[in-house]
């Protein structure tokens, strides 16, 4: 067990793919490029564990019309974890990020699926994003939540919320807008993660200090690091270079900021995770949270009142559409005045 | 329905109650530098609708009392102490809630952490009592609605008695105290039961932890889509005898010891109003009386809730994550069912025996220091 070591936040400047015909090229640099930042990270900084951006290989088009989807999907593993795989082995270290992922045993769908490939080489986890934008119609894919009882059917109760024993502390992912839903962290600390790393993709806009606040809240309330790569500049006939908003940031288990990147641009963060540290501060009784929960009230609570329903197939923005006016129906929302 | 509104966090230097005897004239006067206060606010700034008072906003805290001591001086919701603010509430068509120790004649042997609301007719429009705090902490010998769970929801008639809500023409209320804006879960609840509006009434200490707090207050609101209203202590003093207070001039160190179990400023006031954003939009951001006075903008808040971009609350899926909970074991509830709490200590040990499983069970790791079945090694075990 390695009590304290570097992580590194890679925020990478994506090129996207905007034409389905250029998939593979563009995915190669992105790979070449994103690889080449992790290396000197790994020389100068000794980092262990790399995290990624949301999209790293195939970046976010919202012109992409929803047929080239599945065309610019990857395999998980396949051919591009691969060559991620020998980087990871060759360097003995964690490498982890988010990409859009088709299961060639479940064609009718895809995925936002985070992973993370170890020093084997091979992909050691795989987690199929749960708080996906397709709710809100920004991309047409499916969350496990949403195909709930087929998923289970064919992963098992445990695909859904894997955590990565590693000496490096117990690594889980949870990928940008999972972010907001504190249940999913929760869950994860429940199974027995240390680090989050959290794979981003987040744009400048009026909700960026909410978000800041949000991800300090998800550290704090699990007694867990946090770690968000978010992309710092897009490269795509469609994007402004800088719509992303940067701000790549460790943080640790008590809700603060050990280190942050303060912008957009392309960059790298390199921040100490002291796992030793957490896991004393998890033995003592003051505030302990993730002990304190009382876990059993609540899901006798939350089993009362859904939000958004599972299993309803892959959802799109009239499921939220539709959820709103349940949810007024029933009372939970009051209608606007 | 009000769409818009005045609401203020009423932060005050809180009187303590040191000796049971002084618990009617210490309580009158907390009250009446309430009243004073919010007299103030319609004054300078117009009427406002909603006031929030601090925790313990009556008698003060004292973490060393024992549980008969704390039954006396613990006041009932309602009773006569609250009239005054029951009156200020119907003369000005305001809602005033606060939080205070509480002992309900239906619980004997018990106390409470419990915050109350008045509304325009003078009438009690909520009570809560706090669900996470002493019962896990080992700091005070309070009940917890969850400690006597089985009893307690059987008497209050339902389980939704644990979180209770009010639908106001000022929005949907709830209340909740101190600690319990830690977890997420908690205001989730309310929720779920249609809470727009969470008032919390606080004690919250300078500490390594308070930026930590801040951020909670802000990402409920916004993980939520609710106002968050937290009213904190701005200071905290205790009576030495007749009328010298530890704030009195002309004490000295001693004297001032005597009264007082912790400094005038223990408390970093800050008190918020955070808007449905997990904004600020009202804060008295120091230590000292003050008053944190901000919009609620009810109707902009419904109709965030019909948006589908970034409605949050809306998208949470709780349906599966329900199940995750009831899997997992950690706190439990029923504790003090039979028997109330009668020391402190029996509460740190709930939250040692749900430690000690984790790091049982791997939910923990255990640190290099420790050994591999969760104890800690007996330090001086080489030295004898």
């Amino acid at each position: 067990m390695t009590k304290k070591y570097q992580l590194a936040c890679i925020q990478a400047a994506i090129e996207v793919i905007d034409d389905p015909i250029d998939r593979d090229s563009v995915i190669g640099r992105n790979i070449e490029r994103g690889l080449n930042i992790a290396e000197t990270a790994i020389l100068r900084d000794e980092a262990k564990v790399i995290v990624f951006p949301e999209a790293w290989l195939q970046g976010f088009n919202h012109t992409r019309r929803e047929a080239d989807w599945k065309d610019i999907c990857i395999q998980i593993p396949g051919p591009e974890t691969s060559r991620i795989g020998n980087f990871a082995k060759e360097q003995k270290v964690y490498i982890a990020t988010a990409a859009f992922e088709q299961d060639p045993e479940w064609p009718e769908i895809w995925f936002t699926t985070g992973f993370i490939i170890g020093p084997s080489g091979e992909v050691e986890l795989r987690y199929r994003k749960i708080h996906e934008h397709n709710v809100e119609g920004l991309i047409p894919n499916a969350s496990p939540a949403d195909v709930y009882s087929d998923y289970i059917e064919r992963y098992g109760e445990s695909s859904l919320f894997p955590v990565l024993d590693t000496p490096y502390g117990r690594l889980a992912l949870i990928v940008e807008h999972d972010m907001n839903f504190f249940e999913l962290s929760r869950v994860l600390t429940f199974h027995g993660a240390e680090i989050l790393l959290h794979p981003t993709a987040e744009w400048n806009g009026p909700m960026v200090q909410t978000l800041d606040q949000a991800r300090r809240s998800r550290a704090y309330e699990n007694f867990v690091y946090l770690a968000s790569a978010n992309a710092g500049a897009i490269k795509s006939k469609y994007t402004a270079a800088q719509a992303s908003r940067g701000c790549s940031k460790v943080i640790n288990y008590l809700g603060n900021v050990d280190s942050e990147i303060d912008g957009a641009g392309e960059s790298v963060l390199v921040s100490t995770i002291d796992v030793e540290r957490l896991r004393k501060r998890r033995t003592e009784v003051f505030m302990n949270y993730p002990a304190q929960i009382k876990s059993e009230l609540f899901g006798q609570e939350f089993a009362k009142q859904t939000f958004m329903e599972a299993n309803t197939g892959p959802a799109t923005k009239e499921t939220t559409k539709v959820t709103i006016e349940r949810l007024q129906k029933q009372g939970v929302f009051a209608r606007p005045l | 329905m009000v769409e818009k509104y005045t609401a203020v966090a009423v932060q005050t230097i809180i009187r303590h109650v040191r000796e049971p005897e002084w618990r009617e004239a210490i309580v009158r006067e907390n009250i009446n530098r309430y009243l004073s206060l919010m007299d103030y606010v319609s004054c300078r700034w117009g009427q406002a609708k909603l006031y929030v008072l601090p925790e313990f906003s009556l008698t003060g805290v004292e973490h060393v009392r024992s549980v008969e001591e704390w039954c006396e001086i613990a006041i009932q919701v309602p009773g006569p102490e609250l009239e005054p603010i029951a009156d200020f509430a119907k003369q000005n068509k305001a809602y005033v809630a606060g939080g205070t120790m509480e002992y309900d004649p239906a619980y004997p042997g018990r106390w409470f952490n419990s915050a109350y609301l008045f509304g325009p007719t003078g009438d009690l429009e909520l009570r809560y009592r706090k669900v996470n705090g002493a019962d896990v902490q080992g700091h005070a010998t309070y009940s917890t609605p969850t400690g006597l769970y089985d009893l307690y929801v059987k008497q209050e008639g339902g389980e939704n008695a644990v979180f209770p809500v009010v639908d106001t023409e000022i929005g949907r209320l709830a209340l909740i105290n101190c600690y319990d804006i830690n977890f997420p879960e908690m205001p989730r609840t309310f929720a779920q039961y249609g809470a727009e509006i969470l008032l919390h009434c606080t004690g919250e200490p300078y500490g390594p932890h308070r930026d930590s707090w801040e951020m909670s207050r802000r990402t409920r609101a916004f993980e939520n889509c609710m106002y968050v209203i937290s009213s904190n202590h701005g200071g905290y003093v205790a009576q030495v005898s007749g009328d010298v207070f530890a704030d009195s001039p002309g004490l000295n160190f001693q004297q001032r010891r005597s009264g007082e179990i912790a400094p005038l400023h223990r408390s970093h006031g800050g008190s918020e109003i955070v808007d449905f954003n997990g904004k600020i939009v009202g804060q008295s951001p120091n230590p000292g009386e003050a008053l944190a006075i901000g919009p609620v903008d009810l109707k902009a808040l419904r109709e965030k809730r019909t948006e589908i971009r970034g409605n949050v609350l809306a998208q949470s899926r709780t349906e599966i994550y329900a199940k995750e909970y009831k899997k997992h074991q950690a706190t439990g509830i029923n504790h003090w069912l039979e028997n109330p709490i009668a020391h402190k200590s029996e509460a740190r040990q709930n939250t040692e025996a749900v430690i000690a499983r984790y790091l049982r069970d791997g939910v923990y790791a255990p640190p290099e220091e420790l050994g591999n079945d969760g104890e800690p090694e007996k330090q001086n075990t080489a030295l004898t």
